[in-house]
Formats: structure tokens, C-alpha cells, sequence
């Protein structure tokens, strides 16, 4: 119902968010330090960060997947308790994918959650196949696909419910590098013609910066945000190939790379 | 000593060039080569037992020829005086009568077992609780309980259903409650994103997920019924093919033990090869995703 009133552009505020694991046979592991921030409707958001600095444990928390052990989410105001329709999530491993679905069967998993009548379904899954051009595939075995039909399929799922904020942990990580940039001009197409909130988690500072509108930086473990700016880089009619050698482009790469710290990331 | 190393060296390089052979083969669609192997076994075992037989060295009371059981065979098949097969009944009579207590005895434990196993599965306070009474449950023999069954529900096939579905329930539900604990996270996390409910989740992510191990379960089952069964029939089991097993010993008719033997064991095997190929089969992904 909350979720129903705030349809639209419903922002996200993250008040002292943290988390701390706790666990019987080890010790507790803080992996978040309480992160305070508002994300605005329409946003391509990118958090960066050293693996194990707490991304996918923020992103599970936003998600609702995960009640945090600090701090409140609030999504246009009221207090995010669990997993809603609004917000969708493409997770980093495609092994999120129901192997004993076709390609349409699992981009249909929400609707058919949701008792969507089916003609609406068909609708939806059509929809986002062609989107993600996987349409030739729509009754393929998800476990034949190569990584990135499956991750393809894993944002179709995610579109086809119709969600206003994207979730999305590190989608492109295990892809190789050509498929990947091929991904991510993908995915900036969908955010420019579908005007959703896109929070993005990776550990590529140069992917942030070609596909962010915002970069915020995690500290490593506990994560803490460490630096948080606006860019517009994404926002240039240039294919992705082209702004990657932007001059511009590569020096925010730079200066991301020596604010996170020297390490490779 | 140089020489016992390299022989520990060498036997230790046969082990690792014997296990990855066994995963090639696992790989390169694993049944061909069994079946091979398996009828060579066959092959062999019979072979063996026919020199032994024919050696003379053994009384044919105590080691039947394969002619005789062969002629058991034919006996139990066809009717002679009057009298219908063997020790009462044809040899297919026998069968269905076990077959027919191991499968209702199974359906028991299908239909208790996969509701348990998902209940200890999920809830961690039903393992906490049930998870022990199981474990005991499936450690103690089922024959050893079977005389308390007797008196509770009779010597006839009531008490042998229920010494097989007490048997069979606790594999099964012991590998359903292992499926659900092994379901990955990101499967679940991905249903609950997009709206499932505990009974949403229970039917479109973990029954799909734990399918297979359910039906490894069953085969444990299965193999246990059997064993079970056979030993079961020992009492008032006839017809039954532990029964005619056992009743053999009284005519001494080594050749009848034989043959049951024989029909169990194949039996076994098949139902075996059934139940696993059906495992590949709701579960083509194992190892590719
Ligand atoms: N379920 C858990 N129990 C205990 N510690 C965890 C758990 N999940 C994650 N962690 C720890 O919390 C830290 C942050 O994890 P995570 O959010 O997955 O980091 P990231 O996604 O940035 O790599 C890591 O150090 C990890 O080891
Ligand atoms: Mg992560």
C-alpha cells in the first residue's frame, strides 16, 4: 500500500544506514558504517568500492532483502520493512536465473507473481526481450546461454515488473571484457529511454564514470562514503567506445582511481 | 628407501589418474561404460558359479547349478499338478507382492518425508526439534522395531507397509531437508525481489530447486525398502519374494533362494537406473549452472 501512494518519484533517503554481521561461531564483522544520503527519482547512482566494503550488503539493504542493524531506509518517506515490487534488483551472478525456466519463463517469475493476466504477461515478456534482444531466445534453456544472455535475461526479469528503482550489484563482473562494454552501453540505453532510478554497485571506477550521473565512493570495510559527485558524462551523445577515450572521462577515471586508494581495483 | 616412495609415489598417481578418470567419465555422460562393466560382472559372476558347480566339488543341495535354477525358473512359471509356480504361487505373484508392499511402503514415505523435509528445511526451529528424532529414527534398524509393528498392526501386510514407510520416509526427508538447506541464496533473494510469498517461494523456487534431491532420496529409499522388505517377508511373507527366499531354506531348495535373489537384485538395479536417470532429468543443470 505505501508503496502504491509513493509511486512515482519517490525518493530514496538512507538515515545512518549500517550493518554489523553477527554470527555464533565468529566474531561480529561491521561491514557498514552507518552511510547517510538522499537519492533523488531519475538518478543513475554508482557506488564504488573495494571488494568486501559492504555493496551488496548495502544494495540487500535497500532491497529490503535485508533489515539493517543501524539506520532506517525511506522511500518517499516511508520506511523501507521489506522486498517490494518497486524495486527491482539484477543480482551479480546469474545463478539468480530459475534453471528450470525457459529465458521467457523467468522474465515472467514477477508477473506471474504479481497475477498478472496473461495476456498482459506476454505483453511485458515480449517487451523486454526485444529490449534486450533476446527475443530469437526466449525459449532457450537459461544454463546454455552465455553469461551475458543470462545477465540480459536477468534485466528483463528485473523491467518486466516495472519497477522505479533499479537495483543492480555488479551485473557486468563476470562477463569478459568485450560483452561487458557491450552491457553497459546497453544499460545506459535502457536508463535514458526508461527514466528510472538506477542505483549501480561495481568496482570498476571507469564503469561508474561512463554510466553514472553519481559516483559515491565506499571506503573499505566498514564501508563509509568517502567521496560523492555529481557527473554528466553518460549524458553525451557518444557511443560508449568513444567516451571511454574521452579526455575528460579518463582523467575522472584518474582521479576516482587515486581517491579510492592506489590498490587496483 | 628411495624404491617404497616411488611405489607410494606411483600408487598415489594411479589413485589421482583413477579419480579423474571416474569424473571423466562422470562428465562424458556417465552410464555407457557401467553398463559395460556391469554386464561383464554379470558375465563373470555367472561364469564363476557355473565352474564351481560343475566342478562337483560342492553338493548341488548347497550349490545349485545354473540349469537348476534355470529349471526353478521354468517351475515357477508354469503349473505343475495342480499346483500354481512355486511354493504356492507363480513366480510373477511373488513379485507383485513385494513390489507392491515396497511401492505403498515408499508412497508413505514420499508423502511424509518430502512435507517433513521441507518443514526442517525451512523452519529452524522444526529442525532444532524433529531433525534429532529423525536422525535417531533413520539409525535405528528397521527390523528391529518390526516386532513392535507386528503386535500393533497384525503379521499381515500392514505391519510390512508400515515397517517400509518408517524405513523409507527418513532418507527422503533427510535429502529433502539437505535440497533446502543447499537452495541458493540468490535464487530466493531474486523470488522475494519480485514479490513471492512463503507459499510462492515454496513452489516456484524451492520445490523446482530441491526436485532432484528429493529423488535421490528416493532412491536411498528405495534400496533400503527393498532390503527391508525381503528380510520382512521372513514372516508370514508368502507370497513375496523374501518369503520364498526364506521358505526355500525348509524344502531345501538352494535353487529357489537363488532365483529370488536373482529377481530382487535385478529389480533393484532397475529401479535404480530408473531413479537416476529421472535425477538427470529434472535436473539437466547439475554442474553447468
Ligand atoms: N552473511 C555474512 N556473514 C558474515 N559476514 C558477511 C556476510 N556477508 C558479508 N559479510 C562480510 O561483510 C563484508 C561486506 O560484504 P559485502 O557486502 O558482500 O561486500 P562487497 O559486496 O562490497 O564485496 C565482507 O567483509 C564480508 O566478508
Ligand atoms: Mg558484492
Amino acid at each position: 500500500m505505501t508503496e502504491l501512494q509513493t509511486h512515482g518519484s519517490a525518493d530514496l533517503v538512507l538515515d545512518g544506514v549500517g550493518h554489523t554481521y553477527q554470527s555464533v561461531s565468529a566474531p561480529p564483522v561491521e561491514a557498514l558504517a552507518p552511510v547517510n544520503l538522499t537519492i533523488a527519482a531519475g538518478q543513475f547512482v554508482v557506488i564504488v568500492g573495494h571488494s568486501g566494503c559492504g555493496k551488496s550488503t548495502l544494495l540487500e539493504i535497500i532491497a529490503g532483502l535485508r533489515p539493517p542493524s543501524r539506520g532506517r531506509v525511506l522511500l518517499g518517506g516511508a520506511e523501507v520493512v521489506g522486498p517490494g515490487r518497486r524495486r527491482g534488483m539484477v543480482f551479480q551472478q546469474s545463478t539468480s536465473l530459475l534453471p528450470w525456466r525457459t529465458v521467457a519463463g523467468n522474465v515472467a517469475l514477477g508477473l506471474e507473481l504479481q497475477h498478472l493476466p496473461r495476456a498482459e504477461r506476454a505483453a511485458r515478456i515480449e517487451r523486454e526481450l526485444t529490449r534486450v534482444g533476446l527475443t530469437e531466445f526466449a525459449q532457450s534453456k537459461v544454463y546454455e546461454l552465455s553469461g551475458g544472455m543470462q545477465q540480459r535475461t536477468q534485466i528483463a526479469r528485473a523491467l518486466a515488473a516495472e519497477p522505479d528503482l533499479l537495483l543492480l550489484d555488479e551485473p557486468f563482473s563476470a562477463l569478459d571484457t568485450f560483452t561487458r562494454e557491450l552491457m553497459q552501453e546497453e544499460l545506459r540505453t535502457i536508463w535514458k529511454s526508461e527514466a528510472k532510478t538506477v542505483i549501480f554497485v561495481t568496482h570498476s571506477v571507469e564503469e561508474a564514470t561512463l554510466l553514472g550521473t553519481r559516483v559515491i565512493l565506499l571506503s573499505p570495510r566498514p564501508g563509509r562514503v568517502i567521496y560523492d559527485h555529481e557527473i554528466d558524462f553518460s549524458r553525451r551523445d557518444l557511443p560508449l567506445s568513444e567516451l571511454r577515450a574521452d579526455p575528460d572521462v579518463v582523467a575522472f577515471v584518474a582521479e576516482l582511481r587515486n581517491r579510492i586508494g592506489g590498490e587496483k581495483l | 628407501m628411495p624404491s617404497s616412495r616411488n611405489l607410494t609415489t606411483a600408487i598415489e598417481g594411479r589413485r589421482v589418474g583413477w579419480i579423474s578418470r571416474r569424473i571423466d567419465q562422470a562428465e562424458n555422460r556417465a552410464g555407457n561404460r557401467r553398463w559395460y562393466g556391469g554386464l561383464l560382472a554379470a558375465v563373470l559372476a555367472i561364469g564363476l558359479w557355473w565352474l564351481l558347480s560343475a566342478s562337483g566339488r560342492f553338493s548341488t543341495m548347497l550349490l545349485p547349478s545354473p540349469e537348476q535354477v534355470v529349471a526353478a525358473f521354468k517351475q515357477s512359471v508354469t503349473t505343475h499338478n495342480g499346483q500354481p509356480g512355486i511354493l504356492g504361487s507363480y513366480l510373477w505373484v511373488h513379485f507383485w507382492a513385494s513390489l507392491r508392499r515396497v511401492l505403498i511402503g515408499l508412497a508413505w514415505g514420499i508423502i511424509l518425508g518430502i512435507p517433513l523435509g521441507l518443514g526442517l528445511g525451512l523452519s529452524r526451529v522444526a529442525d532444532r526439534i524433529l531433525g534429532p528424532v529423525v536422525e535417531f529414527l533413520r539409525a535405528l534398524p528397521p527390523l528391529g522395531y518390526f516386532p513392535l509393528l507386528i503386535l500393533w498392526f497384525g503379521i499381515g501386510d500392514a505391519s510390512k507397509v508400515w515397517l517400509l514407510a518408517l524405513a523409507s520416509f527418513a532418507p527422503i526427508t533427510i535429502a529433502t531437508a539437505a535440497g533446502v538447506a543447499g537452495v541458493r541464496n540468490e535464487r530466493v533473494n531474486a523470488a522475494l525481489v519480485l514479490g513471492a510469498n512463503r507459499f510462492d517461494m515454496v513452489r516456484t523456487v524451492i520445490l523446482p530447486s530441491v526436485a532432484a534431491d528429493i529423488i535421490t532420496g528416493v532412491r536411498v529409499a528405495t534400496g533400503f525398502a527393498w532390503t527391508t522388505i525381503v528380510a520382512a517377508e521372513t514372516s508370514n511373507g508368502l507370497p513375496g519374494l523374501g518369503g520364498l527366499a526364506w521358505a526355500s531354506q525348509k524344502e531345501l531348495r538352494a535353487d529357489i533362494a537363488i532365483l529370488a535373489i536373482i529377481v530382487i537384485g535385478v529389480t533393484a538395479v532397475l529401479s535404480d537406473a530408473l531413479l537416476r536417470l529421472l535425477e538427470r532429468r529434472l535436473a539437466p543443470w547439475k554442474g553447468r549452472a
